[in-house]
């Protein structure tokens, strides 16, 4: 892996982005440093710079194929970059020595599909992780599970298998899955594009409901109105790149990026 | 685009394959033999070659002679490789002549009958090698060493090395041996194309004259070099020749010819070899039989001419009927073992059969329907085989025989076996209580009786006697292997058995590849051909040295006296038909003579028997009345012409033997008429349809003949039965007024009674044996019975079983083991791209495991890889089978884990868990599901493929029906058997299968 740690990139911080920033340097969560990203000769992301940090909720929106969920399927390092830097918590992680499962603990993701495990009850899907690791005992991460299922109003499917629930159920099971290992930062990717319409509504607001707690959230997402309600920062990549970067009023009020009015004139 | 035009040059390519493949095997089968020659007559007196077509063998002294004729147009010459060659064609008529050296055309007499020698040779030339003019002393010299080599056949032997007969051309190469020489010789020859006497080879200068040289050097001890002058104009051979020896440039020379005209240049040794060429004619012999077989000649006694014949694979039999496949006379079948042959031969598959002598007479004896041809096939001596080189073993096995051998062991073991019928089983060899020590494995094809063959779980035979009696001389322990006879001598030689022991003959091919014993005994060759056309009979003539069965008194008893009195066949007389056919259905006689209606009657009963086509005699049945009874008989007959006028007579016999539709519908009612006195009538209730007894009545055609009469007489009927033979004198004493019972008027009975008219002709017919319908006349029942229950074959299934079982359960933990930390490996260079040399090797066995067949695998394990070691048949099976099926369970295992979804892993990873973690109780849980159908369907193909076993000669559930097989000789009811097993224990397999699928689909909903 090379490490790209050019004085350009160092200080490639994007300027649109400064006069927004609200937290002072060490509460960055992530940094990412001209992140590149190729398969075979396909060039997905072509040097994205940005900072998530503590407590933010950024949205990252734009037409499909254009690298969002590559970016962030690279923050947890699911997707290998080919160059560039990113640091979580002030760890490289990018760097082959480090223990990326002990990083991925603290990061928790959220699937477009999902991903329950079929062959586990809901309370042993919640279980599995934090027992495993070591993270709790049985009985603690026991009650840790209904807790968290209390909170979403599915106690009662305790027991359950994942293939006897409605899809709204699952994801938000999903959620709170990864949430039981009380990561620092949450990744959602398109967690609400496989859903009925009517199934939506509950997930989203599962989702806002974890903002207002003060989760640092990295979303993929097409639901424009939930961007621009609850997002801190609004991202538009395009062509591997970040095209535009604004807060929720500005982005979709005046979007600079002729793409970015194309694409919000079809979508909104 | 591109796939299609792949598919073209595919396509092209293999026709161009197939067509020179078609090619290549066309071109093989093109005789040598070109255009025929002309046909003229021979004139014997003055044979004279020109305008002939004459063959020669290629590279002799008469093609060279003849060249000159071909050039000049003569004559047509017609060449060929070998000599047998030519005489083919000589008696195909493709030549008029051979010409050959005399040696050589003297050897072909006494082979084919027609051919001769014409009494003047065509040449003569004696050889002799030229020296210096006038150079007496070395003369003398050469002289002297040719007569030496002359008296001690040197030269003898060398001129046969190259000259023949055919048989002995170079058999017997001259050795040049090892000496000191302390000097040289120089030979010069005139050219190298003088086949054979000088001519070029491999680079070097060879032939008669060089040969003769180098045993004359080897004498004086002088080392031979060779100066060819290559003179292709031999008439400057003498002057050059000449120059040579003159100025020492070579002390001798060859190939000058010895005439006047040389001897004024040189000087001649005496003749080391003289050269006749003869003429060899053909004439077709009258087409008499030759008396004496010639000896390579065996189809004068059976014609092989365009007939299948069948052998056991590796036999003797096998060996000769290949040669008549190569010359094309003949198809050949080849089968594992003796029986199936003997099977084919009775389905009419084959025309023959060619065995040993004592199986073939074993098999003749258990089937009525094959026969041995009379005259044998050849005659051979059975040996032991021991491995090549194995010095000390061999001599301590031909020590052992021959103690036996004189003592006369090996000829009672023999004896025991396939003496005269008393003799067979009276002496069987007992194992001697003798010290032990050390093991001898004994290599044999247990389906060879009487030699060894598998009777009642054990083998047995006279071999196994023999060898039993030969380790018990030895003081060591025998031990048996089964196995295929093709695979015997490869056992022997990879020490898995120390001797083979298989009723085997002594062959060149054999003898290349291991040792033989002496001989402990002799076997003929014979031809077995179907039974059924030559010695079914078909009519009287037939009937010679048969055993007859009749009915006591009847006219069949007539018959069949006659034929005994005259010493044609011999007769067994029964009281009641009815236990003649049983005799006949025992086979306990040939055939039985009896009236046809009777005969129809119990033929259609029995399906093993039928009525021979040619009737015997065809005759009238009348009843009797005591001699002189003019009065009686004249009632009767008159009742009879109006009975037979009124129809009467045809209903009642129509109503016992018309036809299908007519029988039964119209029986003789008895009249309503009024009767005075009683007519008693004398018959033998024992001749259905004519008479017998049916629901305590004695009925049947005569009783209803009588009745018919009593009713147009007027009287009462009443029935007397008793012997057959005793009705004629009952007759007469006045104990019966009439006799009816189905008799005939002969001249004898006429003496003592008196017949009626005759009321129905009868005809007397042969009724024999049906091999055909007794095939499938077996009950069901008996079949099973024969098949399982006797001598417990059934034994044979469920040892066989659990040997199957065994061998599949352990494969399938050795296969699943296996398979697992191949599909490890595979999954985890898959992911990771780790592993990267383990992952090729497991690659590399998937493609070699899955690219054979697993019979080979099987074979290249137990006789490659366990070659000299040895082993348990089961454990190598076990491996073996493990082996193979670790490849496809692998592969199950890997596509079981690509087959859970990607954000399956993905989940666990961002979880937090490692990858070890996330695959064993995330993936694997899931791919378990997955792999679950496919690992137990292979697992039950496992089971399945296990039959192959018997390859290596392991008794499984298949080798089970097979064995059972050979002792019965049904096809059908083993092997469905074991195809029914096999079948119920996959049912039950998947069964479980299924069972074990819902469980786990339930584990998923609740």
């Amino acid at each position: 892996m090379k490490v790209n740690n050019t004085s350009s990139g160092a200080a490639a911080l994007n300027k649109d982005v400064e006069n927004k920033r609200e937290k002072i340097n060490n509460n960055v969560l992530i940094e990412v440093y001209d992140l590149c990203k190729k398969f075979g000769d396909h060039e997905v992301l072509k040097g994205i710079t940005t900072q998530i940090n503590k407590g933010e909720v950024v949205a990252i929106i734009g037409p499909s194929g254009c690298g969002k969920s590559t970016f962030l399927r690279s923050l947890n390092l699911l997707e290998v970059p080919t160059s560039g830097i990113i640091r979580f918590e002030g760890t490289d992680i990018t760097d082959k020595s480090v223990n990326i499962n002990k990083m991925r603990e603290k990061m928790g993701m959220v699937f477009q599909q999902f991903n329950l495990f079929p062959n586990m009850s809901i309370r042993k899907n919640i279980m599995l992780a934090p027992v495993k690791l070591g993270k709790m005992t049985k009985e603690e991460a026991s009650q840790k599970a209904d807790e968290l299922l209390e909170r979403i109003g599915l106690a009662d499917k305790a027991e359950s298998y994942p293939n006897s629930l409605s899809g709204g159920q699952k994801q938000r099971i999903a959620i709170v899955r990864a949430l039981a290992m009380n990561p620092d930062v949450m990744l959602f990717d398109e967690p609400t594009s496989a859903l009925d319409p009517e199934m939506v509504g509950e997930v989203l607001s599962l989702m806002k409901d974890l903002a207002k707690s003060g989760m640092t959230m990295v979303i993929v997402t097409h639901e424009m109105g939930f961007a621009r309600e609850v997002a801190d920062r609004v991202l538009f990549i395009h062509e591997g790149i970040i095209a535009e970067e604004n807060t929720p009023e500005e982005f979709f009020a005046h979007p600079k990026n002729p793409r970015l009015q194309d694409f919000l004139s079809k979508v909104l | 685009m591109a796939k299609t035009n792949q598919l073209k040059r595919t396509t092209a390519l293999f026709m161009a394959l197939v067509l020179t493949a078609l090619c290549f095997t066309l071109m093989l089968h093109i005789p040598f033999v070109q255009a025929v020659g002309e046909e003229e007559t021979k004139k014997i007196e003055d044979y004279t070659l020109s305008g002939k077509t004459i063959g020669v063998q290629i590279g002799t002294t008469a093609e060279r002679k003849m060249r000159a004729y071909e050039e000049s147009s003569r004559s047509t010459i017609e060449r060929y490789y070998a000599l047998s060659d030519a005489v083919q064609a000589l008696t195909e008529k493709k030549v008029d002549c051979l010409l050959t050296d005399e040696a050589a055309a003297q050897s072909l007499m006494g082979g084919k009958q027609g051919l001769s020698v014409y009494e003047k040779p065509f040449s003569a030339e004696e050889y002799a090698f030229a020296v210096q003019k006038d150079n007496k002393e070395w003369q003398e010299t050469l002289n002297k060493t040719l007569k030496k080599l002359t008296d001690n056949g040197t030269l003898e032997s060398i001129v046969k090395n190259y000259i023949g007969p055919d048989s002995e051309k170079g058999r017997n190469p001259y050795q040049k041996q090892e000496k000191e020489r302390t000097d040289s010789l120089t030979l010069a020859v005139i050219n190298t194309d003088q086949k054979p006497y000088c001519y070029s080879e491999g680079g070097r200068v060879v032939g008669l004259d060089i040969d003769v040289m180098q045993a004359v050097c080897d004498e004086l001890g002088y080392e031979l070099y060779v100066q060819n002058m290559a003179l292709e104009d031999t008439a400057y051979a003498l002057s050059s020749a000449a120059d040579m020896l003159d100025m020492g440039m070579a002390s001798v020379a060859a190939g000058l010819p010895v005439n006047d005209k040389s001897k004024k240049s040189v000087s001649f040794t005496s003749a080391y070899t003289t050269s006749v060429q003869s003429i060899v004619l053909y004439e077709e012999p009258a087409p008499e039989e030759s008396s004496e077989p010639a000896a390579e000649n065996a189809d004068e006694q059976y014609n092989f001419k365009d007939k299948t014949i069948g052998v056991q694979l590796g036999t003797t039999g096998d060996i000769y009927a290949t040669d008549y496949e190569k010359d094309g006379t003949a198809k050949v079948e080849r089968f594992n073992k003796a029986a199936d042959a003997i099977q084919a031969l009775k389905q009419k598959k084959l025309d023959c059969v060619i065995l040993d002598e004592q199986p073939a007479k074993e098999f003749v004896s258990r089937n009525k329907d094959i026969r041995i041809l009379p005259k044998e096939f050849t005659q051979e001596d059975y040996a032991l085989c021991i491995k090549k080189g194995n010095k000390d073993l061999l001599d301590k096995v031909n020590a052992a025989l021959k103690k036996l051998k004189e003592d006369g062991t090996i000829q009672k073991i023999i004896t025991n076996y396939i003496g005269t019928d008393e003799e067979k089983g009276t002496m069987p060899y007992e194992k001697k209580d003798v010290e032990r020590k050390g093991k001898l494995i004994v290599a044999t094809n247990a389906e060879f009786p009487p030699y060894e063959y598998v009777d009642d779980g054990k083998i047995t035979g006279i071999d196994m006697d023999i060898m039993q009696a030969i380790c018990d001389e030895l003081g060591m322990d025998m031990s048996i292997e089964n196995m295929k006879f093709d695979s015997i001598i490869a056992s022997v030689n990879a020490g898995k058995a120390d001797i083979g022991a298989a009723g085997m003959t002594v062959t060149e091919d054999r003898l290349k590849n291991i040792d033989f014993s002496e001989s402990y005994t002799t076997s003929k060759q014979v031809i077995i051909v179907y039974n059924e056309t030559s010695d079914e009979i078909k009519g009287v003539s037939d009937l010679a040295d048969t055993t007859i069965g009749v009915q006591l008194g009847t006219v069949g008893d007539v018959y069949a006296t006659e034929y005994e009195t005259d010493g044609y066949a011999k007769v067994e007389r029964y009281s009641k038909a009815a236990d003649a056919i049983q005799a006949l259905k025992q086979k306990k006689v040939d055939c039985v003579i009896l009236d046809e209606q009777p005969a129809k009657e119990f033929v259609k009963r029995n399906n093993d028997i039928k009525i021979v086509e040619e009737e015997l005699a065809s005759e009238e049945y009348a009843l009797c009345v005591k001699k002189g009874n003019k009065e009686l008989l004249d009632k009767v007959n008159t009742a009879l012409e109006k009975l037979k006028a009124d129809g009467t007579i045809s209903r009642i016999i129509n109503n016992y033997i018309g036809t299908d539709e007519q029988i039964g519908t119209m029986p003789y009612t008895k009249k309503d008429v009024a009767r005075t006195g009683t007519l008693i009538v004398a018959t033998n209730a024992e001749f259905p349809p004519y008479e017998y007894i049916s629901n305590g009545n004695i009925t049947g055609i005569d009783m209803d003949i009588m009745q018919a009469i009593c009713d147009e007489l007027g009287m009462e009927l009443k029935i007397e039965n008793m012997k057959f033979d005793s009705i004629i004198a009952a007759v007469n004493a006045g104990k019966a007024d009439v006799g009816a019972a189905g008799m005939t008027v002969t001249e004898d009975r006429k003496k003592n009674i008196d017949f009626s008219d005759s009321y129905t002709v009868s005809r007397q017919v042969l009724i024999i044996y049906d091999q055909q319908g007794a095939a499938s006349s077996l009950s069901f029942g008996e079949k099973l019975h024969q098949n399982f229950i006797e001598q417990d074959r059934w034994r044979y299934l469920a040892d066989g079983l659990g040997t199957t079982m065994l061998i599949t359960v352990l494969s399938i933990l050795v296969g699943l083991f296996l398979g697992t930390l191949i599909a490890v490996v595979r999954t985890v260079h898959d992911q990771n791209g780790k592993l990267v040399i383990l992952n090729f090797i497991c690659k590399a066995y998937l493609t070699i495991i899955r690219g054979t067949p697993a019979v080979l695998q099987l074979l290249i394990i137990y006789y490659g890889i366990f070659n000299a070691v040895n082993v348990s048949k089961v454990l190598v099976a076990v491996i073996a089978f493990g082996l193979n099926s670790a490849a496809y369970v692998a592969e199950v295992i890997r596509s079981g884990i690509n087959a859970v979804d990607k954000g399956q892993f993905e989940a666990g990873r961002c979880l937090g868990l490692s990858y070890k973690q996330t695959m064993s109780h995330i993936i694997m849980p899931q791919a378990l599901k997955n792999m679950l159908p496919a690992l137990l369907n292979e697992f039950i193909s496992l089971l399945k493929e296990t039959a192959i076993c018997g390859y290596i000669a392991l008794q499984d559930l298949t080798m089970g029906g097979d064995i059972i097989r050979s002792q019965t000789f049904d096809a059908f009811l083993p092997l469905i058997a074991v195809a029914i097993i096999y079948l119920i224990i996959v049912m039950i397999l998947s069964r479980i299968v299924a069972v074990l699928e819902r469980r786990m689909k339930k584990n998923e909903s609740k």
